[in-house]
């Protein structure tokens, strides 16, 4: 009976939370422009043969979780245009959607390739088209584009984001800008007038403001007491595509006449120099690369940091789960501005910034690839995307957008849009992967205390360990 | 005299109580990090958020107890992970029971060409860390998913071709604790039961299993707790939700860059801790025993 005792309490326990429980509501509040958008709800066709369907997205939750979820909206049309064609399937989708880690997230899908048991759609960086193409894990779709006439209204130039090869391997479903954010309070701290925070964009993207007096200003605050040392400058906290455009605005090239790469030494140099610098003079700690987001957007939303690199979709982030308490959109619009990444003086000197596009890909695994795509171009729409665009803080994909009344009442969004007049792009090959670790061992070196020649000795080694041909040092 | 009497009388005394004491002292700070940190899991899962052992409210204020951190309860995914961890961990309690039962028996009262080999073999195998398996793991699932009717069922992506890699993986350690019971059985009611005319299989099943409860119930505890808790294999072999277990569950809810609800998380992990502290409460003495070195028989 001893034995039962502490049984039976945890079964009185277990029960009580289960008759108290409330419903699953999150506790973050999302906090989203109003704006309201006209969808077309199409009543879903379940007559005839249904065919199972699956799509893996990753997204944060909540403000990113359109990825998948407009898939899932797009069911109905796309049942209704089949019924119309008189084609007797019907599809059936099933979602697989969570927040992991990019890494996780594409093994996942090579193992899963592999197997022959991938899902029909995955929605991935438009780099990863480098690495699945040629492993034949996606179906080419440059052929079956023209079936769907909702691919007309795509921006021109995102189809390039999905190009490997001379051909298409997916449908663009996002884009954005990375952008520097500033802290105004802290600027006006440091005595900045109103009118000098409010032209920094202007002045950067004229090429009066530049990386080295961004950091001149970091150090000033830190000096001032402003922020304290290491918060002058935050980039992220773990490699990812924005350190390929502090390069590019050194002068550097990726992309040349054939499939290898290009690693410009002195383009990295100046990178390695100036990231050195910055852990120098104290704008920047030397663990910054401690690979935690959460504290990240907590230091620069809590106003600790002055100047941030990120990204257009951690305005929806920010406001949706770090300061939605604190008023949201209004609190980042009265403490935070956004610009273009200001250009190196001793580099193009040009502002510049990235956009990384995602895309729907379809696996060659798929066995209904025309459904696949059917049900992606009617996601592909500007009711559909605006929505997402506006939750989570990426740029729509459609011409049509930049006359949607919605979209373009989305202040943030028509703000960000500028920015795209200085972008870049990740290169879609197979050997990014490891150019990017390559790289990214120098920049590693160069922020715990390497000189910028002994970081740029690393990434070259490493670089050619592991290109070997394939990529051009020069 | 006296005095010194009453001096060494009092020193001894003084060492009897630190005697006595120190160990329990030394004890209660060596566990207090453990103690604590189960304590902080189960406050933590009542609370929005916790400042030390303590909850407290938005405002930072003690107080702030919520049940909302097991909403995750009325979540449909969550009973099927848990079917999932359940009937992972039975899967291993049956097949490694099983198989060891039966290898170990062989190795241990047979005579067979390679027995040692293949004993020196099994623990080497059990030194490698599942992780440095992982590609070859994936080859052999990878070969079983395109087998008609088997890859199905023990395919990549099942909940059957995990079992299968946490079965094999575990069976070495399995093999070698129910070589060591059987070892230290008695030949002799075997001997007369051979004698008598019974096959080896009957002398095993209806004979040695029996005398060897203790063993095969410890087994069975590791195994499933090894089954419950698994995460590399789930977590690697399946995508999605369909066939992961508890574990990945709760992998998939610490975002990489959305904040992260640690309080539910430790719900979550609270919620399966339950079925682990049942399964103790019944079975601590045949823990023990495997942990003291074996059984003598189940006598």
């Amino acid at each position: 009976m001893k034995r039962w005792t502490p049984i039976m309490a945890l079964f009185v326990v277990v029960a009580l939370i289960l008759t108290a429980c409330p419903s699953p509501t999150p506790e973050v509040k999302v906090v989203k422009e109003t704006v309201i958008v006209e969808k077309e709800v199409v009543k879903e066709v379940q007559v005839g043969q249904p065919i199972h369907i699956v799509a893996r997205c990753k997204a944060a939750p909540p403000h990113e979780e359109g990825r998948c979820n407009n898939l899932v909206s797009a069911v109905g049309a796309a049942n209704a245009a089949l019924a119309e064609k008189g084609d007797d399937r019907r599809i059936e989708l099933e979602i697989i959607q969570d927040n992991a880690d990019w890494g996780d997230y594409k093994t996942e899908f090579e193992l899963a390739s592999d197997a022959g048991q991938a899902p029909d759609i995955v929605c991935s960086g438009h780099e990863h088209i480098g690495d699945w193409g040629p492993a034949g894990y996606l179906v080419d779709v440059t052929a079956m584009l023209g079936d769907y006439t909702e691919f007309d209204d795509v921006i021109d130039a995102l189809w390039a984001s999905t190009e490997w090869n001379g051909k298409r391997w997916g449908v663009p479903q996002d884009a954005e800008a990375r952008p520097m954010f500033y802290n105004k309070t802290l600027l006006a701290e440091l005595g900045w007038s109103d009118a000098d925070i409010e032209s920094l964009p202007d002045r950067i993207m004229s090429g009066e403001f530049t990386w080295e007096d961004m950091f001149d200003t970091a150090e000033e605050a830190v000096k001032a007491g402003v922020v304290k040392e290491g918060n002058g400058w935050w980039h992220r906290p773990k490699n990812g595509g924005d350190f390929l455009y502090y390069y590019y605005t050194a002068g550097g090239e990726i992309v040349g006449d054939g499939d290898a790469l290009i690693f410009d030494k002195a383009a990295a140099l100046k990178v390695y120099e100036k990231l050195y610098a910055a852990v120098d003079r104290g704008i920047l700690s030397d663990t910054r690369l401690d690979g935690d987001w959460t504290g990240w957007h907590t230091g620069i939303t809590d106003g600790d940091v002055l100047f941030a690199f990120g990204g257009s979709w951690n305005w929806a982030e920010w406001f949706s789960n770090y300061v939605a308490d604190r008023g949201g959109q209004d609190y980042l619009w009265e403490h935070f501005g956004f610009a273009a990444i200001p250009g190196m003086a001793n580099g193009t000197g040009k502002p510049t910034t990235l956009t990384h596009p995602l895309i729907y890909m379809i696996s060659s695994a798929s066995e209904h690839p025309d459904l696949a795509l059917l049900l992606i171009s009617k996601a592909s729409v500007k009711e559909l995307n605006t929505d997402y665009a506006i939750a989570s803080g990426h740029l729509g994909i459609l011409k049509s957008q930049a006359e949607y009344g919605p979209y373009m009442s989305a202040k943030f969004l028509t703000q960000v849009l500028p920015l795209l007049d200085v972008t870049t792009f990740l290169p879609n090959s197979p050997h990014w992967s490891a150019w990017s670790n390559g790289y990214y061992e120098g920049i590693q070196a160069a922020e715990s205390g390497f000189s910028a020649e002994d970081a740029l000795d690393l990434a070259v080694d490493y670089l050619q360990n592991e290109l070997g041909e394939n990529v051009v040092i020069r | 005299m006296t005095t010194a009497t009453f001096e060494s009388g009092s020193q001894s005394g003084v060492k009897r109580f630190l005697g006595r004491t120190l160990p329990y002292v030394l004890l209660v700070l060596s566990i207090s990090p453990i103690v604590l940190g189960y304590a902080w899991l189960i406050i933590a899962t009542f609370s929005y958020r916790t400042e030390g052992l303590f909850p407290i409210d938005a405002a930072g204020n003690i107080g702030g107890w919520t049940l909302s951190n097991w909403s995750f309860l009325t979540d449909p995914a969550i009973w099927r992970v848990t079917l999932n961890s359940f009937v992972l961990a039975v899967g291993m309690v049956i097949g490694v029971g099983f198989v060891s039962s039966m290898a170990a028996y062989s190795l241990s009262r047979m005579n067979f060409a390679g027995r040692k080999g293949f004993l020196s073999l099994t623990l080497l195998l059990h030194a490698f860390p599942s992780v440095t398996l992982l590609i070859a793991i994936f080859f052999v699932l990878n070969f079983l998913s395109k087998i008609p009717a088997i890859g199905a069922w023990f395919g990549y992506n099942t909940l059957g071709g995990v079992a299968l890699v946490m079965i094999s993986l575990d069976l070495p350690l399995g093999i070698w604790l129910m070589k060591g019971f059987f070892d230290n059985l008695s030949w002799d009611m075997e001997r007369a039961a051979l004698i008598d005319g019974a096959s080896r299989f009957r002398v095993w099943w209806e004979i040695i299993i029996p005398l060897i409860k203790p063993g095969l119930a410890a087994l069975a505890i590791f195994n499933f707790l090894s089954g419950w808790s698994a995460f590399l294999i789930p977590f690697t072999f399946t995508v999605g939700s369909k066939v992961a277990n508890l574990p990945v569950y709760m992998r998939q809810m610490i975002s990489d860059t959305a904040p992260t609800n640690w309080n539910m998380i430790a719900a979550v992990g609270m919620f399966q801790l339950i079925p682990v502290l049942i399964f103790f409460i019944f079975t601590q003495e045949m823990l023990l025993s495997v942990y003291a070195g074996g059984s003598k028989g189940g006598t």
